[in-house]
């Protein structure tokens, strides 16, 4: 063993009640970096999560005109043009050949499903009660491709909607406030003034109460039936990507090859994008604030040590340890610290983060509190924890190396 | 003769609290072998000039040869790893390193100039604890031995490098008649036996009277050296 990492040794092991108030200060720091990200991290998670249950990456619709129509071509500056009541007259509803633009969804190489929906308001009526509602027409295959809509399903099987045309599954909220309940029945009434009469075969929970409320599910067959459109037809075409945070670059590709509106998740749902950075920082801040209320505990030991060593400090110079062992020997304590004190903080956080994430809580499709295992989290947990035992124990090693021996022997 | 030591027209001056000065002018030589007492009053600047020789303090005009190697134009880390290889410091107080075993305590000097492989310096340091009658003792912790033991482990760890010079500052300062003897008595073997230079600053006559040259300081100035 080198000379100065041995000194560094005896000093840690002759001073074990000191040690291990430091290497805890360290561990209790560390563990806590581990536990924060890993909790936030999964509840960034379940957030993103349960709003994709219901919000593609990706959704391609016909986007109703903006402003007037302009049936006259624009005035000169001399000719004043009055219009009013202006209307339009001839909109195309919806997207006419939904098979086309699919498969051109299809074909970028960063979409993993496609699936396309017919989605109308409509009345669903039960006795004399009556609830406006969202009516989606679903293709069963790709929407649970999408959406993994099968995860929600409270009771029933969604895939029961391919086989019977009269079936339609409803939001737990919705089945509620119509008082219907699996196999009752319900009937639809839709803008155009068309009535039909549905049985409920399943009921889905996604934990989003807003759309609980409002959601019911037919197949998308029986949805052009009774909106009477061709087998083309769809209002909404969605896409699910394998990275979701790239769905502004998809989407802006897509837009030069599909001629409908082509929106990704980030455009009108900015704070969910943001929650989740916001609470990211947060957790940064505390877990930091606790690594740099560490430092300062190592810092105040090393501090002491040294002041303790002045005497000794003072002897190593007079047998020639130069400013340079002296660093040397203080700087390798405070690492040695951060090393053991990180690696059993790595150990208490992933105890820690796994205990919490046994705790039950029961909320949408959750059954205990999320927590996330990154590796990442404990590498930069560690990286930071030997960072800022370095500069805690630089200080000091280095008022240390600046020592006058003379000053100390001669007393 | 070989000179180990030459000091020319050393001048010190302390600041604090006020501008003084301490050394006013000194020059002598030391040849190898030599056994000298440095004596004076307090305050009249024979420590502060014991320390400008071990150039752990380099604050002061004029020039230090050490072994023919002009040490006052030298930088800290230079003269560092000078003092770990010429000089051996005894103390007033021993100063060994309390956490450390007793043979560890004479091993550092050694193990820092990293000239031997450690079981050479450990068989090295084992025969100076036996030459100053403190072997059986090697394991123990070094704040474990009495006072007179302590100071001669001090004096092992000095010799461990085979230094130019050994300098004392008061090396019987604190300890008692028989330890004083018993230091004393190692130093004047050494001097004797392996042609040791020696540099002790003291207060004590008897120690004085008994070495080879005695050099007296007043207020500054060599009023006295004598062979």
């Amino acid at each position: 063993m080198n000379t100065n990492n041995k000194i560094s040794w005896v000093h840690l092991t002759s001073k074990l009640q000191q040690l291990m108030v430091a290497v805890l200060s360290v561990t209790f720091g560390i563990s806590m970096y581990v536990f924060m990200n890993g909790f936030v991290g999964g509840v960034n998670e379940t957030f993103t999560e349960l709003s994709f249950t219901s919000m593609a990456h990706i959704r391609i619709y016909n986007e109703l005109p903006d402003g007037a129509p302009s049936l006259l071509s624009a005035p000169d500056g001399r000719t004043v043009q009055f219009i009013s009541n202006a209307r339009h007259i001839s909109y195309t509803e919806g997207i006419k050949n939904a098979e086309k633009v699919r498969e051109v969804a299809a074909s970028f190489p960063e979409v993993t499903a496609v699936t396309e929906q017919l989605n109308q308001n409509v009345f669903f009526r039960n006795g004399v009660t009556k609830v406006s509602g969202n009516l989606s027409g679903i293709d069963v295959d790709n929407e649970e491709r999408v959406f993994h809509t099968s995860k929600y399903m409270l009771k029933g099987n969604l895939f029961d909607l391919e086989k019977r045309t009269d079936g339609i599954i409803l939001g737990s909220g919705l089945a509620n406030s119509i008082s219907v309940s699996m196999g009752d029945n319900v009937s639809l009434l839709t803008s155009d003034g068309v009535s039909r009469n549905f049985k409920v075969i399943g009921i889905v929970e996604t934990g989003s109460s807003g759309v609980d409320k409002s959601k019911a599910m037919i197949s998308i067959h029986s949805a052009r039936n009774i909106f009477s459109k061709n087998r083309n037809y769809a209002s909404d075409i969605l896409v699910s990507l394998k990275d979701y945070n790239r769905a502004d670059r998809v989407a802006e590709a897509m837009t030069k090859k599909i001629s409908y509106k082509v929106e990704s998740w980030k455009e009108g749902n900015s704070q969910l994008e943001s929650s989740s950075i916001l609470r990211n920082i947060l957790a940064m801040v505390i877990s930091f604030t606790i690594l740099i209320v560490a430092g300062f505990g190592i810092y105040n030991i090393m501090n002491m040590t040294v002041n303790e060593k002045m005497r000794e400090i003072a002897i190593l110079k007079a047998m020639g340890f130069d400013g340079k062992d002296i660093v040397h020997i203080f700087l390798m304590e405070s690492l040695i610290i951060g090393f053991i004190g990180g690696l059993i903080g790595l150990l208490l956080g992933y105890v820690i983060s796994y205990l919490v994430g046994l705790v039950p809580y029961k909320i949408a499709f959750l059954t205990t509190l999320p927590i996330q295992f990154r590796p990442l989290d404990y590498v930069l947990a560690f990286l930071f924890g030997l960072i800022i035992t370095t500069i805690a124990g630089y200080l000091p090693a280095r008022k240390a190396s600046k020592v006058d021996p003379v000053l100390i022997l001669r007393g | 003769m070989d000179k180990v030591l030459s000091v020319n027209s050393v001048v010190k001056y302390f600041h604090n609290p006020q501008d003084f000065q301490v050394l006013k002018g000194i020059t002598f030589d030391v040849n190898k072998g030599e056994f000298i007492s440095v004596v004076g009053k307090s305050g009249s600047g024979k420590s502060t000039l014991l320390y400008l020789l071990s150039t752990m303090d380099t604050d002061y005009e004029g020039t230090i040869s050490v072994n023919g190697t002009n040490v006052t134009e030298m930088g800290q880390n230079q003269l560092a790893a000078f003092r770990n290889e010429h000089i051996g410091f005894v103390f007033q107080f021993h100063f060994l390193l309390p956490d450390f075993s007793v043979v560890d305590n004479v091993m550092l000097p050694a193990l820092k100039l990293g000239r031997y492989p450690k079981e050479v310096v450990y068989d090295k340091a084992v025969n100076l604890l036996k030459l100053l009658d403190v072997s059986g003792q090697e394991d123990k912790k070094a704040s474990r031995l009495s006072g007179g033991q302590q100071q001669r482990v001090a004096i092992a760890r000095a010799l461990i490098n085979d230094p130019t010079i050994i300098m004392g500052d008061e090396p019987t300062g604190n300890l008692d008649s028989v330890n004083t003897k018993n230091v004393f008595d190692i130093f004047r073997q050494l001097s004797k036996e392996r042609n040791q230079t020696i540099i002790a600053v003291t207060h004590d006559d008897d120690f004085a009277r008994n070495s080879d040259r005695i050099i007296e300081l007043v207020d500054g100035r060599i009023v006295n050296d004598t062979w």
